[in-house]
């Protein structure tokens, strides 16, 4: 019988050199880059770019944008190092989450977590940049992530005299609320299933509109109860639910109602899920605010802090090898082998 | 390195464009070569070393007269014979790179062979202009300001990102990463921060440690957390002494820069030259102890 020909449209995956699969994927069909070719090269963007490699007699620097899987899976083995997943339907703040935080350890340190460096310093540069004087713009903005592969943001701290990593995964919100629309939709988010924290964003504007407030309650436990149907949180991550853009509610006629619903949401989150979980936790949080009436970066210490507690260990048995990747390393067993 | 008795010591300066590096390299020629004063470390002898670059940059400080930009005139490599009070001669090579070259890392992600050359072993001043400082800052803070003193924004179209509008404190905590890991160099070494411009920043009445963790604590943090293994010491130098008159090589425009600058004359520049000994311009702040000793931080970075 002829051997098939094994391709993949990751260029950077060496499973056709008798590799692994670069996405960690078991079972090569639920990889979205196995069996495609790859997409064709522009050879005069090509020749240029090889031109100007040629010219330059020194070393290109590792870039300092978001880390894809590859990098990602480095840095966990640096350090002892905590993953969190960041869960939030569109404009939900979970990009001001991140940069918020970033710009809160640019004034000193957080929560007891001293900064000890970043790999991705332009990526959070460029998440920061549009609530920035350097923007010139009249309000703060948020650039919406943009669908496609997540990326990690990385900042190491010392706390408690040690060092960690923390690694906080970023993929866009439409696919997140994608997994509300068909369960399925979650099986590719690794991040999930490795992340040692899982933090809900509740959208504390929308919360305090009476068309979106129904919305807001209803769609968060439906995106959870998809990802727990394909098993995404296996590890018992700690899960902390955190009202995001409290200088909306704060201002909003609407704020005792606000509080109240998130007061509520956050409980028949915590008593619906009890089982996945290990730790809940709750935070009310204003990462980049529009008005002066809160404190720039409140509540994210607290979020920090949570996100830097050990977790309970998980019950299921650890793989110890799968695929190679140190990801799965932290990954527990997913499915009966007996 | 020992070489025929000699030891040998890399000394790399870094810092951003007009972070006073040149300014530093000139006081320091002046003061190794000023015998009337004492220090921990002076001239000991030419040898074969190459000393027109550094020959011509003291001129120009003890004119009062600011340097020429360093990247008008390259990469230059910088060595001293020093004596300690000992007798011992030592080596030192330190050098001196255009500010734009460490902001090309930064920028660019490239570093040019010769640079990450001497940028891969020894030990690291890195010179920080104390009143250049660009902090960050926020449209909504700034809103607020503007509201409560009745003042209006310009208006303007938002601005894309761009390397360059980051903060002082980012930018060099990404240097001091890259130079402590592969490719470029290693972890562990020893790091002088040398506040420079500390008579524009003094007033403030902070030590240069304070000042460090009040200006730019980001990259304190960074240092005191210890990851990349870099013991520091944290000095404020006034190389100058004051305001020197403008260069007017400084002022050709250079591409993409704006207008001409007017060269300036600095009202303090007169009353600097007629100090009666040239070093003694020169000011060194440790802690609350002060000198004009510049050998001495060199003293500490060759341990």
């Amino acid at each position: 019988m002829a051997q098939e020909e094994v391709i993949c449209a990751n260029r950077d995956c060496r499973i056709a050199q008798g590799g692994k699969c670069v996405e960690g994927q078991d079972d090569l069909a639920k990889c979205p880059y196995y069996g495609r070719e790859p997409e064709e090269i522009d050879d005069e963007q090509d020749d240029d770019s090889q031109n100007a490699a040629a010219a330059f007699d020194g070393v290109h620097l590792p870039d300092a944008l978001p880390l894809e899987s590859g990098r990602a899976d480095k840095v966990l083995a640096m350090l002892p190092s905590r993953m969190i997943g960041v869960i939030g339907v569109h404009d939900s703040g979970k990009t001001s989450v991140i940069a918020g935080l970033f710009d809160l350890l640019q004034l000193g340190p957080v929560s007891d977590c001293t900064f000890a460096g970043s790999s991705t310093l332009h990526g959070f540069e460029i998440i920061c940049h549009d609530a920035r004087v350097a923007s010139d713009r009249d309000e703060p903005h948020s650039e919406r992530t943009k669908r496609g592969e997540v990326r990690f943001y990385h900042i190491d701290v010392r706390r408690e005299g040690a060092l960690q990593s923390l690694l906080i995964a970023d993929r866009s919100g439409e696919e997140y609320e994608e997994v509300a629309d068909l369960a399925a939709n979650a099986i590719g988010m690794f991040e999930l299933r490795r992340a040692d924290v899982i933090t809900v964003l509740v959208d504390g504007r929308r919360l305090a509109l009476p068309s979106d407030r129904a919305d807001v309650m209803g769609a968060i436990p439906l995106i959870i109860q998809g990802m727990i149907e394909n098993g995404a949180f296996l590890r018992k991550p700690n899960l902390a639910i955190v009202l995001t853009k409290n200088d909306a509610v704060q201002i909003s006629p609407r704020k005792d109602r606000v509080e109240q619903d998130f007061r509520a949401l956050a409980d028949s989150v915590r008593d619906a899920f009890a089982d996945h979980f290990g730790e809940f936790g709750s935070f009310v949080t204003s990462a980049s605010p529009k008005d002066t009436i809160v404190v720039r970066g409140a509540g994210l210490g607290e979020m920090l802090d949570f996100w830097m507690k050990p977790s309970a260990e998980p019950k299921g048995a650890r793989v110890h090898y799968r695929s190679g990747r140190v990801f799965d390393g932290l990954a527990i067993e997913e499915t009966d082998f007996g | 390195m020992a070489e025929g008795g000699k030891q040998r010591v890399s000394i790399s300066i870094i810092g951003l464009p007009e972070s006073g590096k040149t300014t530093f390299l000139a006081a320091l020629w002046e003061l190794v070569n000023e015998r009337r004063i004492a220090k921990v470390l002076s001239f000991d002898s030419i040898g074969e070393n190459d000393h027109s670059y550094l020959r011509k940059i003291v001129t120009v400080w003890r004119r009062a007269t600011e340097q020429a930009r360093t990247r008008l005139t390259g990469l230059s490599a910088v060595r001293m014979n020093l004596k300690d009070g000992d007798g011992n001669v030592v080596e030192v090579v330190m050098p001196d790179a255009p500010g734009e070259d460490f902001r090309a890392m930064w920028e660019d992600r490239e570093l040019g062979r010769v640079l990450g050359e001497s940028l891969a072993g020894g030990n690291i001043m890195l010179l920080v202009n104390g009143n250049k400082i660009k902090p960050p800052a926020w449209v909504t803070e700034r809103a607020a300001q503007r509201r409560a003193t009745g003042r209006q924004k310009t208006q303007a179209l938002p601005k894309e990102w761009h390397p360059s509008l980051a903060p002082t404190q980012v930018q060099l905590v990404d240097l001091l990463q890259l130079i402590s890991h592969a490719p470029v160099g290693r972890a562990g070494r020893r790091i002088v921060v040398m506040i420079s411009a500390w008579d524009k920043v003094e007033g403030e009445r902070l030590t240069p440690d304070t000042f460090l963790a009040a200006k730019l604590p980001l990259l304190a943090q960074y240092l005191e957390a210890g990851r990349d293994g870099w013991t520091s010491r944290v000095y404020g130098v006034s190389a100058q002494g004051g305001e020197y008159d403008g260069n007017d090589a400084n002022s050709e425009p250079a591409e993409g820069e704006g207008p001409m600058k007017k060269t300036q004359k600095r009202r303090d520049a007169n009353r600097l030259r007629e100090v009666d000994i040239p070093a003694n311009r020169i000011r060194l702040v440790l802690g609350e102890r002060e000198s004009n000793d510049l050998t001495e931080p060199l003293q500490w970075l060759m341990r």
